[in-house]
């Protein structure tokens, strides 16, 4: 007697569909490393550097509209936010067969190491990435003390 | 499904193939654009994520019926950084392509940080409408 269980079913296709589109580079070693693979589910990866003026965070946000994109300061708080926009599919007649880059909202905030002027920040996106580059506040910049002579 | 795999237009090569730390060609390490890949009825679409490389860095090289694409990240920010989760590091990825692509007419865009390549159907492998003659 035949009995049917759509679970097992879906099983199959979807076995199927895997050694359709089967990556070779991933059967045999594992998981590829991608840039946003490496550091779990934050995205966008940055970097954040300083010298005694400034900071910089560099973002790795490819393929936005960079006017979609949103930072915000707020004392030695930045948060970067925006929308990676579906990109269209089935529906005008394309036939996917990779589908691995990122949609959809994020937002990520992160501690700068200093203070920085919410009036002097300025941002721009090229190749990909966004670099945002902050002023430090007079107090969040060190000082040199000058050392008298008794 | 077999028949499926065969007919699938583009595959990823085999990692032996690809750079490992031993390689000369690229010894540094590297790592795998995202791509989407979409099948339209003029040929194929794909669109790589290379984000913080040059459009200078990036090749794409069609070799018997290997796409390889290339790109690298040089750094930029020249002083002192505090937190970090990307650096200086090469993109490369390997597709085979099969027949049914002419690739002698590949054309490649650079936006945002995303390399556009569309690769059109050989004119053999496009759909043909016969014409019916009147005996």
């Amino acid at each position: 007697m035949f009995t049917f269980d759509p679970f097992r079913n879906f099983e199959m296709v979807r076995r199927e569909l895997d050694r359709a589109f089967e990556d070779l580079a991933t059967a045999s070693t594992g998981r590829r490393p991608t840039l946003t693979g490496m550091m779990g589910s934050a995205y966008p990866l940055l970097n954040i550097g300083q010298d005694n003026e400034r900071v910089v965070v560099e973002a790795l946000v490819p393929g936005i509209d960079p006017e979609k994109i949103e930072v915000k300061v707020l004392g030695d708080e930045l948060a970067i936010s925006g929308t990676l926009e579906p990109r269209a599919g089935a529906e005008d007649g394309r036939e996917a067969h990779r589908r691995e880059r990122l949609e959809g909202g994020f937002l990520r905030s992160v501690k700068l190491p200093a203070e920085v002027d919410p009036d002097r920040v300025t941002a721009e996106y090229r190749d990909g990435v966004l670099r945002i580059t902050a002023d430090k506040t007079e107090q969040a910049r060190p000082r040199r003390i000058q050392v008298a002579v008794a | 499904m077999t028949t499926e795999a065969t007919n699938a237009p583009v595959r990823t090569v085999q990692a032996e193939s690809a750079p490992r730390g031993e390689a000369t060609r690229a010894p540094e390490r590297f790592v795998t654009p995202r791509v989407d890949i979409h099948e339209t009825k003029e040929g194929l679409q794909i669109a790589a994520e290379l984000p913080g490389a040059a459009k200078d860095s990036i090749s794409v090289v069609v070799n018997e019926d290997v796409l390889t694409i290339e790109g690298r990240i040089e750094p930029s920010w020249q002083g002192a950084y505090t937190h970090r989760e990307w650096g200086p590091t090469a993109y490369f990825r390997q597709f085979a392509i099969g027949e049914r692509l002419d690739r002698t007419r590949i054309h490649a865009e650079w936006k945002h940080g995303v390399l556009h390549l569309r690769l059109p159907f050989a004119e053999a492998a496009k759909p043909r409408q016969i014409a019916i003659q009147v005996a």
